[in-house]
């Protein structure tokens, strides 16, 4: 383009004036409109190639029996894949084991993380060190999380254990029973994520005018009134982002489980998540294995709806 | 104090595991003061078939050039984004968004597919893309505020002054972008680093990364407790570290990029 415009010059093509104008327009033009296109484009690519397509692909493979080792048993079967799932109760207890960790671990992470802002938020000197100590589990990765805290679980000479004999408790087989196996998922993935929930509540807090706070007291709110009719108000944009942040990243909950406790015992911490993995490489099932990350799709999805929509009405503010 | 105590302990438990003696790390009750030993981290970090060098190296690379293909993507497009008005803006932008929440982990089974008839399996390129398709949405949110907050009289001036649109960006653009970029690089770097579901499904020999290895170098027929909890701290440190470094964004980072 460039060096045909330059061999015009140079042979000094008379191009009436208006024509030459008429082509800087058109160059403009396309600069301007194309650029933000061109700038979008290699995401666009990479987004495409190694997320949108196989996601699309997810959905379509659902529909079919897909064994990885016979190409030429693989057949369009329409809705069988769900059926089958819908009847299998290894399914339905991996669902419940998914939503019930998504709402415990969300719930105490949240009591958590709520108390831990408030009192970080009364530290005058040394705010910020506290809250970086504080923020430190976050930044472990889950699949070491769950190793950590196998030492820690651990019947014979764990700490835990060993605390809770001091108060002539236990010892407790956390990792070996159904019960203490989920509450040992659920406290150590709660030490790793109240961090993020903490910060995020604290920015918020920080953020409430203080002049307000001072009116309500003068006015003679009690502390309780002030927490609930002032501060949680105000605070409720922070919950929300935090609140659906930890949904969608609970929901596809994998590393912690796998190394704390693989699964088990038998198949009681067994998240969807998991179940995809075990159906597609155990069994080799790709039919079955996408209709289980369809159905987490489905509620990561939904959820993710709300938060864009919450999102739109944010901006429009 | 108390918080203190709750988020610091296992990290310290974990750290003092990996330098005590078999007996020690068994005791009843749990020894608190011994004679540290570092086998651990020297089997570990030695020249033996105990090495983890390797996947240290695979780990290194992979986050580093993930970072680097993550930033030059995501910059285009956050450049795009905050600089111009264009059809379909907004409604891209939400795109680019909803990208990110979708749980990754319903891909595993198409992509692997995909890899796979690509020969990709076992490669650090099949990872550096995978960790930059997760990464490029949260990463165009955050550098887009940080460009967002440069003001546009700025550039503008450099173009008034003379300069070309590519001066102007390249002398004030992006030094002024510059922590936003560093933020960003720091979440893109420990995302790869940390991360172990596609790493775990799509390596196996060469191209093995820390967490990956952290799972499956458990031992035999019983449980190598030091070895382990050393590996563990080789792969949390890092990300410890980066963590302290990036607190100051850290809020921004979390309400802008990761999570607006």
């Amino acid at each position: 383009m460039i060096s045909s415009q330059s061999v015009n010059e140079i042979a000094g093509t008379p191009a009436s004036p208006s024509g030459a104008r008429k082509r800087r327009r058109g160059r403009d033009w396309w600069a301007r409109h194309a650029t933000p296109y061109l700038l979008l484009a290699p995401t666009a690519i990479v987004l495409a190639v190694f997320l949108v397509y196989p996601l699309i692909n997810t959905v379509l493979i659902s529909f079919w029996e897909y064994p990885l080792v016979q190409p030429n048993k693989r057949e369009f079967v329409g809705l069988e894949k769900y059926v089958d799932l819908f009847d299998d109760s290894r399914f339905w207890k991996s669902l419940e084991f998914t939503l019930k960790f998504t709402t415990v671990s969300i719930g105490l992470s949240f009591a958590l993380g709520l108390t831990g802002a408030l009192a970080l938020e009364q530290v005058r000197r040394g705010r910020s060190v506290l809250a970086a100590m504080v923020f430190l589990p976050y930044m472990v990765a889950p699949i070491a999380t769950g190793l950590i805290w196998r030492l820690l679980w651990s019947h014979d000479f764990g700490l835990i254990n060993y605390m809770l004999s001091w108060g002539d408790l236990g010892p407790v087989v956390w990792l070996g029973d159904t019960e203490p196996a989920f509450w040992a998922v659920i406290v150590s993935d709660v030490w790793r994520t109240t961090p993020f929930v903490m910060l995020i509540l604290l920015a918020g807090l920080t953020s409430i005018p203080t002049d307000l706070i001072e009116a309500a007291r003068i006015d003679g709110a009690s502390p309780l009134q002030l927490f609930t009719a002032v501060i949680l108000p105000l605070l409720s944009s922070a919950i929300t982002v935090a609140l659906i942040f930890q949904t969608i990243f609970k929901l596809r909950v994998f590393d912690i489980v796998f190394s704390l406790t693989g699964g088990g015992p038998g198949r009681a911490t067994t998240p969807l998540g998991l179940m995809i993995h075990q159906t597609y490489f155990r069994y080799f099932e790709a039919g079955e294995a996408s209709a289980i990350a369809v159905v987490l799709l489905v509620l990561g999805t939904s959820v993710s709806l709300v938060y864009i929509r919450f999102v739109y009405r944010e901006i429009e503010y | 104090m108390i918080l203190c105590f709750w988020s610091l302990m296992p990290i310290v438990w974990n750290l003092m595991t990996s330098v005590k003696q078999r007996n020690d790390i068994f005791a009843i009750p749990p020894v608190v003061f011994f004679a540290p030993n570092t086998d651990a981290y020297e089997a570990a970090l030695g020249a033996s078939t105990t090495s983890v060098y390797p996947e240290l190296i695979n780990s290194l690379f992979i986050a580093g050039a993930s970072t680097v293909f993550t930033l030059l993507v995501a910059s285009l497009a956050a450049y795009s984004f905050s600089h111009f008005r264009f059809r379909g803006r907004s409604p891209l932008m939400f795109a680019v968004l909803a990208t990110r929440l979708l749980p990754p982990i319903s891909a595993v089974v198409p992509l692997f597919l995909l890899l796979n008839s690509w020969n990709l399996i076992d490669t650090h390129f099949a990872l550096i893309f995978i960790y930059s398709a997760l990464s490029i949405p949260f990463s165009i949110w955050l550098i887009k505020s940080f460009i967002d907050a440069i003001p546009r009289e700025l550039e503008e001036s450099a173009l008034v002054e003379g300069c070309t649109p590519l001066q102007a960006l390249s002398k004030i653009t992006v030094p002024l972008a510059a922590p936003g970029l560093a933020t960003t690089a720091t979440f893109v770097f420990v995302l790869a680093w940390n991360e172990f579901l596609f790493a775990f499904i799509f390596t196996s020999v060469d191209a093995r990364t820390m967490p990956v290895m952290l799972v499956q170098a458990r031992g035999e027929d019983q449980f190598l407790w030091q070895q382990m909890a050393a590996q563990a701290s080789i792969v949390m440190v890092p990300a410890l570290i980066m963590g302290l470094f990036m607190q100051r964004y850290l809020v921004r980072g979390l309400t802008e990029g990761a999570v607006k």
